[in-house]
């Protein structure tokens, strides 16, 4: 039986208490929250056990805090993982145990993670110009407010139409997670201020898995095409064209940067050359 | 007063976690004992709390981290955080005074 059991994320990363009972209820069927990579969960296989979970947001870089374990050890609880760079993870035996024993601490924890997440949304979205762009044939900086006008209409006009619209399913759905998220830390935090009981938004983790698999295709695209690595020749072998090989000479490498195959070619006085 | 314009006052936690730094350099197991034994009990300090009401105070300059010894953080009061513990006293002198004064 293997140790190491792997599942994807249902939950949306920044619904707290949709994830702590997802954690208690994996953990009662004997699988122990280990760590995350993307969309997916890593779970070691343990004894069943019923547990409390409670998910401490993370200040700063997502690095073990040894003083924090310490704290949550002297109060009981075991620390078991980092959950995506977001939560430190800890379980408790005692399911009374109580980790924030005063609302308003508690809200300026969530108020100060919700900034952080915030600033992580500025860059998700610097990241959607910037992979919508390439696409676009030109310069992100170059974008204007016509460009948008205009975006879909050139883009299609250039051909790169599947990793567009691929690009811009799957950062739909990225997106629209990430927004989700958010919206669920905002209500998390209205709920500790009202004491109104704490649900989870089941779900909502598949967004991200189906929107990270679209864009997979497109991400190997993109490093294909930043790297050069795109360029498929025909091959030519008894078809009686003449290539660049044989005019060149063996030496002649063939590559997808064409300012490279540029400066490699003499046009002047080449057959290359019309005017010639 | 120092300050209590812009943050506000100072929860029960928040008044106790300062207070506990009045005389000596702390870490955080021992703000937990100090809080209990000086309320008697009475406040208890869950550790996302204390944590978090440790982060707050560095943020705002009120307490700074001295040294890390292993999995213990000691911090000391600053000045700032001085002055902010003496506004928050002054202001529950001055409301027990009220209270006092209209119910004896």
């Amino acid at each position: 039986m293997r140790k190491t059991v792997i599942r994807i994320t249902p939950v949306g990363g920044f619904d707290i208490p949709g994830l702590e009972n997802w954690f208690a209820v994996m953990a009662e069927k004997g699988l122990r929250f280990s760590m995350t990579t993307g969309p997916l969960t890593f779970f070691e296989r343990t004894d069943p056990q019923t547990v409390q979970i409670h998910l401490e947001p993370i200040r700063g870089a997502a690095n073990d805090d040894p003083e924090l374990n310490a704290l949550y050890e002297d109060a009981g609880w075991h620390y078991w993982g980092i959950f995506r760079g977001s939560f430190y993870v800890f379980a408790s035996d005692d399911l009374t145990a109580q980790v924030h024993t005063e609302s308003e601490t508690q809200d300026y924890a969530l108020k100060r993670f919700f900034r952080q997440k915030v600033i992580g949304g500025v860059l998700l979205a610097f990241a959607n110009v910037l992979l919508l762009g390439l696409y676009r044939n030109g310069a992100p900086w170059e974008i204007s407010w016509s460009s948008f006008r205009y975006f879909p209409v050139e883009t299609l006009s250039n051909g790169s139409t599947v990793p567009f619209f691929l690009a811009m399913l799957g950062l739909l759905l990225v997106d629209l997670s990430y927004l989700l998220g958010l919206s669920h830390l905002l209500r998390y935090r209205k709920a500790i201020k009202t004491g109104k009981p704490r649900k989870g938004h089941g779900r909502v983790g598949w967004l991200l898995a189906i929107g990270l698999v679209i864009l997979l295709p497109v991400f190997i695209n993109t490093i294909q095409l930043l790297s050069g690595t795109d360029y498929r020749p025909y091959d030519l072998r008894g078809s009686g064209f003449i290539t660049l090989k044989d005019i060149e000479g063996e030496d002649f490498r063939l590559h997808g940067d064409h300012f490279y195959n540029m400066d490699y070619i003499s046009h002047g006085g080449t057959l290359l050359n019309p005017e010639s | 007063m120092t300050g209590m314009k812009d943050r506000g006052v100072l929860t029960e936690s928040m008044f106790y976690v300062l207070m506990s730094f009045l005389h000596r350099e702390m870490c955080g197991i021992e703000i937990t004992e100090f809080v209990e034994q000086k309320t008697n009990g009475r406040v208890r300090l869950g550790p996302g709390t204390l944590y978090t009401l440790l982060g707050k105070f560095q943020d705002e300059h009120l307490i700074e981290e001295t040294q890390m010894d292993g999995r213990k953080r000691s911090y000391r009061i600053t000045d700032k955080g001085r002055d902010v513990f003496r506004d928050e006293l002054a202001r529950l002198k001055a409301c027990v005074l009220d209270g006092e004064e209209e119910f004896l």
